[in-house]
Order: structure tokens, then C-alpha cells, then sequence
């Protein structure tokens, strides 16, 4: 609200008689800020005259994401300005040098450091030793490279200057850098590094930070840190992110997207944010400022929107701030300017009926999950009618439900839908009944597609754990909404298993683990537990938790609704049928493998004879392990002699099309 | 008048000279086939000169430069493998034939230089700032590419000879082909004690040797309890010639964990300060003494630490270790004695003492004699949430107890950590001449002082002495 108080004087100084132009509104903004930053020494008006000359670096500067402190980023452009004035001649190095401005006061870094961080990338720009690639980012992705990595000691020149020499890559291979630090999680004298002793007897005994995680290992904070640096040193954009109980990060892919690394789990929180913290939000925004004409043109109509604000212009105000989210839907600050437009004219419900439209169509589809937050934050306390009466519950749930009619799948990433509809039904009802009929109808929209359906139970049966008869009867619910289930009351068995059923594979085969886990489990209870002894190898079971994908599941042999428990102490069944027959397990948790139980159900184990056992640290690139002879119930493979580090294990067996397991356990130690 | 044999002679020179020259090949599948036809050795650019400029220009200017080609005089053949940017799944598959059998994960940084012997065995890689160091000019990679194709005849003659040899004739052999820098042979070790059963060359305990998964390994034996067999070997080891002083220093470190484990405190620090003396220019020796510092050094009380910066000032020994005693102004919990458990020596506990909460608290050691007083360490109640008391301490020295010259104070801004480590000497300067330390908080405001253990370093006095 400060920031567009700040826009409302500036544009209130501009005649109103006619719109004045983009360029002009442009130019107002930034006089606007060089006076509130007090630029306005005689010792600063070469810098001034430089920067108004240039729409280009004003939109560069204003039109390339939000800007947490624009007075501050404007003094440190005037710091890196005077130290290389001729900058303002050189695109790549001005639009660098503006990135580190709007990421200066967002690091707290203090002048000089910003300084020696443009001239980096200028000098080795200017030397061919930075990656191609950095001369064609738009000024947002700069941002990255400009902002560093989360750990401060990779952000340092020395680390920087090593990881460009050392660690030069085509920029896909930045994925892989992780590995260029050993996963140790103690250090040679045994002291582990989650205390303060693991790096402190090396300290300062290397050229930088860098080289010395590089040597010296780590887990997958300081792996993560380290692969981000290598990139970024580059000049190759790359963000960390933390995942429950992990940390990752992601790399620019030729594309202009990004690739995650080392990455887990769907649930990132980015350490380099702007509107929001999750790859949802990195996403969208990274699409919103890829082609910098966009971000221009939002900029504009931002910009004329709130010159009629100023001016008491509401309609146009309102219009034109419609258009900017319209036409640039995915630059969040169009939809915040609006919330705030509609806020300071006081707008009417019918105004905010039509924003909140207006996101379910532009916003929804792709970014459901920027929507729901925006709606949840800005829109339905505008839209949603309070009380208690069933009339008003109806119209809430009404509301929800229009909000899951918008959605297209995940749209362009996951997000967490299970809470947003834990959320939405304490708002329509504190009512059990209604609750559970406003879930059922969210299920039943989303059922022919499949996709969100885990999410929707997730959201809405832990809830229902303490009341077994509610359960069961929102189970059956669930069957009657189903096709082919007549859902006579006492088939919520039926139900779970025939969503499993058709659930499972694609889960599988999509890598959604978070899926594969719930209803797995979930099915786990109709099923009964494999009795048998097998003795375990040293580690965990590094297969529970995983993911077991297999050639052709659901045939007339199979049974995927117990594919879960193959992977789990309980075991459970599965059963191929196409040639060569593969059995994947992507592990729980990356490991180092000590070992792998097998157990079959009795007859037919010959089939599996010629069949090889292998592993790989990407799903694509297998080694062998071991091959199959002679083949009995219970298999074990000790691989406790062998350095065996691995995210997948999988059975493949090129001479048959059968392969059928109870059992498919992977022992080791986690390495993540 | 030439004689014919002399013509014969000299022709044969000049088409020696002729064959003697590098030639380039088209990519790294065709030189490895002419390499092994010919018995060439392969030198290959790694680079991207497409994704990165400094690359295009090593290409362009130096490697692809005749006069880089013109520089090998040797019968290297030449090639080059550029590593593409986001290349399409068809695109690498197009490729794989051109690269053959060379592996990608052989380098781990670009623009880089391998050399092969004409057996496929990856000779030496150049990357990162010593392949910069090396491509200044076609001139200077030329030289250093020549220069490893000397080496590589001679590997491939040494090789030849360690065939035919004998466990008299092996180790030399053996000796002269480690020598030459390279990469180890595929299967060292066990062709090497196949030659030289009792690798009296020592390179197979040197190839053998782990760096720090040595030390790894001393923590499994500690932990089977074969530490005093562990010990007994790396005597043996940290003979071993071949040895550089980074793997000795590590060895010698190795001893002082392994003394530590089986209760030799004393020996197991002389250990530790040994590693840093035998490496004092990588980081293993100071690991090493900051590692024995930690488990050993602290608790005998023989130095600083490690990192501590004397700047130059010789800090002494130990002063008030074995014999100072210790009074305090107040007592709040019993009588203090005179040389409190864990103060002065031993393993310190929470709090060696503890005044009342009064004006200028004080404790006073009386180190015996004057002494010449360099350098105090002090380390503060334990529980960190009582550190704030010490705030505002100050260290004076009397020769007498009862005339005080304030040696130091904490700065009024500064906050009391765990420890002070106190350099009492500037360079250049002569200690003072001292026998009383009194340690106080301020005058001015009730405080309570409460310390752990304190050591005062120095050296004895010249008129004590007298």
C-alpha cells in the first residue's frame, strides 16, 4: 500500500486532461523515485540525465519483477554507475548491474560486496569464460544469478571465481554438480554435520568455501548449495530450495523454464522468491517476465491505471487494471494492483464477483495454486457470504466448487490442493454432514479426470479418523459417485480397492509419490499381510516410502491396489505381463545400498531365472548387480561389498513377460 | 666425400623426422582405431565452443592454429570432442559414434586436455586453472603436449620392461614409471606385488594409500579395538619414500588419534604437532593439530589454539599449571580452594568457583614467582546463559599483589563468549614481569564472577632464574 501511495503522488502530479503516454508515466516514476531515494545532488545528474534518457533501463529497472526497496536498489545502481559509467552503452552489463540493484537490499549486502558481484560476471563476460547462455537471460532471470545461493559462503568471489574455473559445464550438466561433492554425512574424524565440528578443522585450508565442501563432502544442504553456486558462478541462472527433510535446487534449462535437482519432493520452498515461496509461484513468474515485452506492457497499464486512480478517474482505473491482469495474467503484481484498486474505490461486490472471475479464468488453469491464494487472501473475504444458515452454506460451497470446475489438473505444477480443501470446508459448514457433501461434490468433479482425486481425499479423510461411522459412511459416498459401483452401503472396501486400482499405476508411472503413499496405504487395510521371515540386510528399508512402477500393471493377473505394500514390510502383489518384463522401485530415499530381499509367491519362481537385477542414481543409466539362477522364494542379494549408491532398483528380465513378487525390499543407508 | 652408409643414415633421419609428426584426426572414435593401429598416443580438446566463448577462442586460436601442430614433434594424433548444449536426444545419438569408448565423467570441468597412451589408458588430464596455465599460447601446449609424449614412450618402454622383469629388476621399474606423473596403470597394485611381491619399490602401499579415508579407516579399527596393530603399521607406512608430506602429516595425525584412543594423551598431542610440522603447507597439518587441539590439546593445556595468532610473539609454556593457586574475593557457594578442581589443570568443570554478587569481583592467581606473563586463556562458565556476566572483565599484573597494572579490558560494547584466548605481549615488546594475575569485573556495578579454568602462559623469569 506504501508503494502505490508513493505512485498516487507521483501520478497526481501529471495533468489528466488527456492519458498521458507510457513513456511519460514511465518518466514520472522514475523522477518520482529519484527524489524519495534523494538523487537529486548535483554530483548525481549525469546518472539522473543516463537514466531518464533510457525507457529501456527504466523498464528494465521498474518492469522485471516486484522490487522490495526501490529507493535502496536505485542508490546501489548509482554506486555500480559510478564505479563503471559506461555500463549504461553495454546492455548485458547494465541490465546485470540493474538485477544486482533490485537484489541488493533483499541480501542486505552492503555496497562494495554488490560492486565486486556485477564486476564478476561483467569481467568474466568480457573474458568468454561465463556461460553463452548468460548473454540471452532476460533481466528477472539475472535476479538469480545477482541474489546467489541461500548459504553465504558460496557466495563469496573466491568460491565464485573457483567454481568458474572448476566447475565449467554445458548448463544441463549443472543439474548433476551436486555430485561433485562427496555425500558424507560425517567428516573423516567422525564428527557429524549437523554440528559445528565438520568444517571446522578445514576451514581456510582451500582456495575458497567451495572447494573445500568440494573436498571435504557434505549432505544435501551444502551438495544442493554447492551444484546452485557452480551455476550461477556461470552464468547460468539456479535457485536452492528446501523439501521436507531436503534440501534441492533448480537449474535455467534451454527452454527458459527450470529443471529441479536433486529434488525429492513436489513441496519446494525456493530460498530466491518473489510474490511466493513455492514452485508454483517460481513457475509462473518466471513465465510472466520471460519475454521482457510482457513485463513491459503490464508495467504500462499498471502505470495508467494508477495515474487514473490518482486522478479520481475510478472506471478507468478499474478497466484498465482489468486489462493489465487480462493480458498479463501471470505477473502477480497485476493482481495485487487490482485487489488494491478495487480496496481504495470502494469498490462493489458485483466488481469483486467479476475479479473473481476474472482469476478462475486467467489464473486458475495454470497457476491454481497462485489462485487459491489470492482468492483465499484477497477475493473471498469480498465474495463470501458469512453465516450460518444452510442457504448461505450452499452459496459458499457453490463458490469452492467454481473454483475446482476452473481447474486443469495440477495445472503447471503440484501443489498442496489437500490443504486448500481441508481449508475450504471449514469455511462452507461447521456442519459434519454438509462438510462431507460439499467434499463428495468437489470428488465427484474431479473423478472422470482422476488426477486430483488423491488430493481430495487427502484433504478430507485424516479428518474423519476419529469417527469411524462418518468414515465409513463418506466412503460409501465416495462408491456411489463412482462408475460401476452401486455403492449398496457396505462396499467402501470395494470402493478404496477399485480406486486404488485405477489409481496406482498412473501415480506410479507419473513418479507422484505423494499419491502412491496415501491411497497405497490407504488400500493397505483390505488386504492381508504377507507372513513370512526374511531376514532384513544392514540399513533401513530404503524401498518403503518409494514408488514401483511395472511393466503393463493392471493385466488380468495383477493386482496394483497392493503394489504399495510390495515395497513395505506387509508386502503385497504384483504381476507383469509384456516382454522384457520390468519391476522399478524408485526408493523412499536415496541411498547406499546393503542390499535386496525378493520373495515370490509359491510356483512359477523360474521365472525369473535370466533376469537381472540393476540399479541407477537417475532411473535412466542402469548398472548390473546381479542375475538371477536358480531362483527360490525368498531371494537375498547382499550388496554390502559393493559401493552401490542409488535412487532406483529395479528387476528386469528380457526373456519373459512374467515377473510376479510379495516382496521387493531395498536395504541400505539413506544418502539424502 | 659423403660415404654412401652416411647418406643412408641421414635419409633415414629425415623420413624419421617426417614420420615424426603429429596428425589430426576427425574425432575420438577415428583416433582411438589409428592409435591402436599405430601405436600412437592421443592427445584430445574437451570443449564447448558452441555454449562457451573462451572455448571458441582456444579452438580457434591455439588448437586449430598451425602452428600448435607445427610444435609436436612427436607422432601424437590430435583430436577434438565438443560437448554440446542442450542437445537433442537424436543429436547425442548421432554423436555416440564419433566419441567411441571415451568417457565423459574422465573430466569434470571445460575447455580440457587428455592425453592416452595407444592403449586407451588415460594418461594425464589437464582441466580447469592448470589447463589455462598450460593454453597460453599454441606454443606453450605444444611444448607441455610434446613433453607428455616423451613421457609416454618412456611409459611404454618401462611397461615393456616390467614385463620381462624380476623381483630384482621390478622395482626400479616400477619406480621410474611413477615417476613420470602419470595416471596409475589400470590394476596397479596387483601388478606391480606381481613383479615385486614385497613391494620394495613402495608404490603399492603409496597407491594404496586412501588420504583421508585412511583416517576413516583408523576410527573402524579404534572401534574392532585394533588400535595398537593399527599403530604398529603406520610406522611402518610413514616411511614409505613415496609418500608426500600431506600423507605423512595425515599418517602422523592417524598416530595421534589412534594414541588418544588407547589413553596416551601426552603422546597423542606430540602426534598432533607433529602432523602440522611435517605439512605446514596444505590443510592436513592444521586439521590434523586443530583435530588434536580438540580432543587433547585443550584438555592437557599445553597451547592456544591452533588458529589462535600470536603474530609472532613466542607465548611460552604453561605457567600456572602445576602450581599456581587461586584466591577470590567473596565466596557465594563454600569455601574456594586453592587450586580448584579442573582450574589450573585437568578437565574444567561448569564453574571453578562462583563469588557473591558484589562491587569489582575478583579472583587473584598467584603463579609462584615472577614470571614473564605473554599470554592468558580463560574460559568462561559453561552455561551459556550466564555468559553476559563476564562482561567488562579486565586482566591486571603485580609483581607484589598489592601494585596492579591493567594488562586488558574487555571493550565496553563487546559481549563475553565462552572463552577469551589474550595475547598480553605486543610484537616487540618484553613481557612484564609479573607473579600476582588478578581477574575482575568492573567497580562500578554489582556483578558475579564465575570462571571455569584459566591458563597464564610464559616464560620464566631471567631474574627468578638467576
Amino acid at each position: 500500500m506504501k508503494y502505490l501511495l508513493l505512485f498516487l503522488w507521483c501520478f497526481g502530479c501529471l495533468p489528466l486532461a488527456a492519458a498521458p503516454t507510457a513513456d511519460e508515466l514511465l518518466r514520472a516514476e522514475t523522477v518520482a523515485l529519484l527524489e524519495t531515494a534523494q538523487m537529486t545532488e548535483p554530483s548525481q545528474a549525469e546518472f539522473r540525465s543516463a537514466l531518464l534518457a533510457s525507457s529501456d533501463w527504466q523498464h528494465d529497472f521498474w518492469d522485471s519483477g516486484p522490487i522490495a526497496e526501490p529507493a535502496a536498489s536505485l542508490s546501489v545502481l548509482f554506486t555500480l554507475w559510478q564505479a563503471d559509467p559506461g555500463l549504461v552503452e553495454r546492455p548485458i552489463d547494465r541490465a546485470m548491474a540493474t538485477a544486482v540493484a533490485l537484489q541488493g537490499p533483499v541480501r542486505n549486502w552492503d555496497a562494495g560486496t554488490l560492486l565486486k558481484r556485477y564486476e564478476f560476471f561483467r569481467d568474466n563476460w568480457e573474458r568468454g569464460f561465463l556461460n553463452e547462455l548468460y548473454g540471452q537471460l532476460p533481466l528477472f532471470q539475472r535476479r538469480f544469478l545477482a541474489n546467489g545461493v541461500q548459504h553465504d559462503r558460496f557466495n563469496g568471489l573466491s568460491s565464485m571465481e573457483y567454481c568458474l574455473e572448476e566447475v565449467s559445464l554445458p548448463a544441463q550438466d549443472y543439474t548433476g554438480a551436486c555430485w561433485y561433492s562427496p555425500y558424507l554425512l560425517n567428516n573423516a574424524f567422525g564428527d557429524s554435520i549437523h554440528g559445528p565440528l565438520y568444517y571446522a578443522p578445514f576451514e581456510g585450508g582451500w582456495s575458497s568455501p567451495a572447494e573445500m565442501v568440494r573436498k571435504v563432502g557434505g549432505v544435501c544442504g551444502s551438495l544442493s548449495n554447492l551444484g546452485a553456486s557452480a551455476s550461477i558462478a556461470n552464468g547460468v541462472p539456479a535457485v536452492t530450495m528446501g523439501e521436507p527433510g531436503h534440501c534441492a535446487y533448480a537449474v535455467l534449462d534451454g527452454e527458459g523454464g527450470w529443471t529441479p535437482a536433486y529434488s525429492l519432493s513436489w513441496q519446494r520452498g525456493l530460498h530466491t522468491t518473489f510474490f511466493g515461496g513455492t514452485w508454483s509461484w517460481h513457475v509462473m513468474t518466471n513465465e510472466a517476465f520471460l519475454k521482457p515485452e510482457a513485463g513491459r506492457q503490464s508495467g504500462d497499464l499498471r502505470r495508467l491505471a494508477r495515474h487514473y486512480l490518482a486522478g479520481g478517474t475510478f472506471g478507468k482505473a478499474k478497466e484498465t487494471i482489468r486489462t493489465a491482469s487480462a493480458r498479463g495474467p501471470f505477473d502477480f503484481q497485476n493482481w495485487i494492483d487490482r485487489a488494491e484498486t478495487l480496496t481504495t474505490i470502494k469498490a462493489s461486490e458485483s466488481d469483486w464477483q467479476i475479479l473473481h472471475n476474472d482469476v478462475l479464468q486467467h489464473l486458475a488453469p495454470s497457476y491454481p495454486e497462485v489462485a487459491w491464494d489470492y482468492l483465499n487472501k484477497s477475493v473471498y473475504p469480498m465474495v463470501l457470504p458469512q453465516g450460518s444458515d444452510d442457504r448461505l452454506a450452499r452459496k459458499r460451497a457453490d463458490i469452492f466448487l467454481s473454483f475446482h470446475q476452473a481447474l486443469n489438473g495440477w495445472g503447471e505444477s503440484r501443489w498442496d490442493l489437500s490443504n486448500a480443501i481441508t481449508q475450504q470446508v471449514k469455511m462452507v459448514s461447521e456442519q459434519a454432514a454438509q462438510q462431507d457433501a460439499f467434499v463428495l461434490e468437489i470428488f465427484r468433479l474431479h473423478a472422470a479426470e482422476g488426477t486430483l482425486v488423491p488430493a481430495v481425499l487427502e484433504g478430507h479423510l485424516p479428518g474423519l479418523e476419529k469417527d469411524q461411522k462418518r468414515r465409513s459412511e463418506f466412503i460409501v459416498g465416495l462408491g456411489k459417485s463412482l462408475d460401476g459401483n452401486k455403492g449398496d452401503g457396505e462396499g467402501y472396501s470395494e470402493t478404496v480397492i477399485q480406486l486404488a486400482n485405477s489409481l496406482l499405476p498412473p501415480a506410479a508411472a507419473s513418479g507422484d509419490k505423494s499419491t502412491f503413499q496415501f491411497i497405497g496405504k490407504l488400500a493397505s487395510q483390505y488386504y492381508p499381510a504377507i507372513e513370512d521371515k526374511t531376514e532384513p540386510f544392514p540399513g533401513v528399508l530404503l524401498s518403503s516410502g518409494g514408488i514401483l512402477t511395472i511393466s503393463r500393471p493392471g493385466n488380468r493377473w495383477d493386482r496394483p491396489y497392493q503394489h504399495w505394500g510390495v515395497l513395505e514390510p506387509r508386502g503385497g502383489f504384483f504381476h507383469t505381463d509384456a516382454a522384457p518384463a520390468d519391476a522399478t522401485v524408485q526408493l523412499g530415499n536415496l541411498g547406499r545400498l546393503s542390499g535386496v530381499v525378493i520373495t515370490q509367491p509359491w510356483g512359477n519362481h523360474g521365472r525369473l531365472n535370466g533376469a537381472v537385477l540393476q540399479a541407477s542414481s537417475d532411473g535412466q543409466e542402469w548398472i548390473d548387480l546381479h542375475t538371477f539362477t536358480e531362483a527360490k522364494t525368498v531371494e537375498r542379494i547382499d550388496l554390502s561389498d559393493r559401493t552401490v549408491d542409488a535412487s532406483h532398483v529395479r528387476v528386469h528380465q528380457p526373456n519373459g513377460p512374467h515377473l510376479h513378487f510379495n516382496k521387493f525390499h531395498v536395504y541400505g543407508t539413506k544418502r539424502n | 666425400m659423403i660415404r654412401p652408409l652416411s647418406l643412408l643414415f641421414a635419409a633415414g633421419l629425415l623420413v624419421g623426422q617426417l614420420a615424426a609428426q603429429a596428425t589430426r584426426a576427425d574425432s575420438f572414435a577415428q583416433a582411438r582405431e589409428q592409435s591402436q593401429k599405430e601405436n600412437r598416443p592421443i592427445a584430445v580438446l574437451i570443449h564447448g565452443k558452441s555454449w562457451h566463448r573462451a572455448s571458441r577462442l582456444l579452438y580457434d586460436q591455439v588448437w586449430a592454429d598451425a602452428s600448435f601442430l607445427k610444435g609436436l614433434q612427436g607422432q601424437l594424433i590430435v583430436t577434438s570432442i565438443e560437448l554440446p548444449q542442450f542437445a537433442s536426444e537424436e543429436e547425442e545419438e548421432a554423436r555416440k559414434a564419433s566419441l567411441g569408448d571415451w568417457n565423459r565423467k574422465t573430466t569434470t570441468t571445460f575447455p580440457a586436455v587428455q592425453i592416452y597412451g595407444a592403449d586407451g589408458h588415460l594418461l594425464k588430464t589437464y582441466q580447469g586453472r592448470e589447463f589455462l596455465e598450460i593454453a597460453i599460447s599454441p606454443e606453450s601446449l605444444s611444448q607441455n603436449l610434446e613433453d607428455l609424449y616423451q613421457a609416454s614412450q618412456e611409459r611404454d618402454r618401462l611397461l615393456r620392461e616390467l614385463e620381462g622383469s624380476n623381483s630384482d629388476t621390478a622395482p626400479g621399474l616400477i619406480d621410474a614409471l611413477n615417476q613420470l606423473g602419470f595416471n596409475p596403470e589400470p590394476d596397479a597394485v596387483q601388478k606391480y606385488l606381481a613383479r615385486d611381491p614385497n613391494d620394495q619399490s613402495g608404490w603399492a602401499a603409496k597407491l594404496s594409500f586412501k588420504d583421508w579415508n585412511y583416517i576413516r579407516d583408523l576410527n573402524t579399527r579404534i572401534e574392532r579395538g585394533e588400535a595398537a596393530a593399527a599403530l604398529t603399521e603406520s610406522e611402518e607406512l610413514i616411511t614409505n619414500p613415496h609418500l608426500n608430506d600431506e600423507q605423512r602429516s595425515l599418517i602422523k595425525g592417524g598416530q595421534g588419534i589412534l594414541l588418544h584412543a588407547m589413553g596416551k594423551k601426552e603422546e597423542a598431542w606430540q602426534a598432533f604437532l607433529a602432523a602440522r610440522e611435517l605439512d605446514r603447507s596444505s590443510i592436513n597439518g592444521l586439521a590434523m593439530l586443530r583435530h588434536g587441539y580438540r580432543i587433547v590439546g585443550q584438555e592437557l593445556r599445553e597451547s592456544l589454539p591452533p588458529d589462535f595468532q600470536t603474530k609472532g610473539v613466542d607465548i611460552g609454556g604453561n605457567l600456572s599449571r602445576e602450581s599456581a593457586t587461586l584466591t577470590v574475593s567473596s565466596e557465594e557457594q563454600g569455601v574456594t580452594p586453592e587450586r580448584p578442581d579442573g582450574f589450573f589443570e585437568g578437565v574444567s568443570p561448569e564453574f571453578a568457583f562462583h563469588t557473591k554478587s558484589e562491587k569489582g569481583p575478583h579472583a587473584i592467581i598467584d603463579l609462584g614467582a615472577p614470571v614473564l606473563v605473554t599470554a592468558i586463556q580463560i574460559e568462561n562458565r559453561k552455561n551459556w546463559r550466564t555468559y553476559d556476566r563476564a562482561n567488562g572483565l579486565s586482566i591486571s599484573l603485580s609483581p607484589d599483589g598489592e601494585t596492579w597494572t591493567e594488562a586488558w579490558r574487555m571493550s565496553s560494547d563487546e559481549k563475553a563468549g565462552a572463552n577469551w584466548e589474550i595475547l598480553l605481549t605486543k610484537p616487540g615488546e618484553s613481557p612484564i614481569e609479573s607473579r600476582f594475575v588478578r581477574l575482575a569485573l568492573p567497580n562500578d556495578r554489582e556483578g558475579i564472577l564465575h570462571l571455569s579454568s584459566v591458563n597464564v602462559f610464559g616464560h620464566p623469569s631471567v631474574k627468578a632464574a638467576e
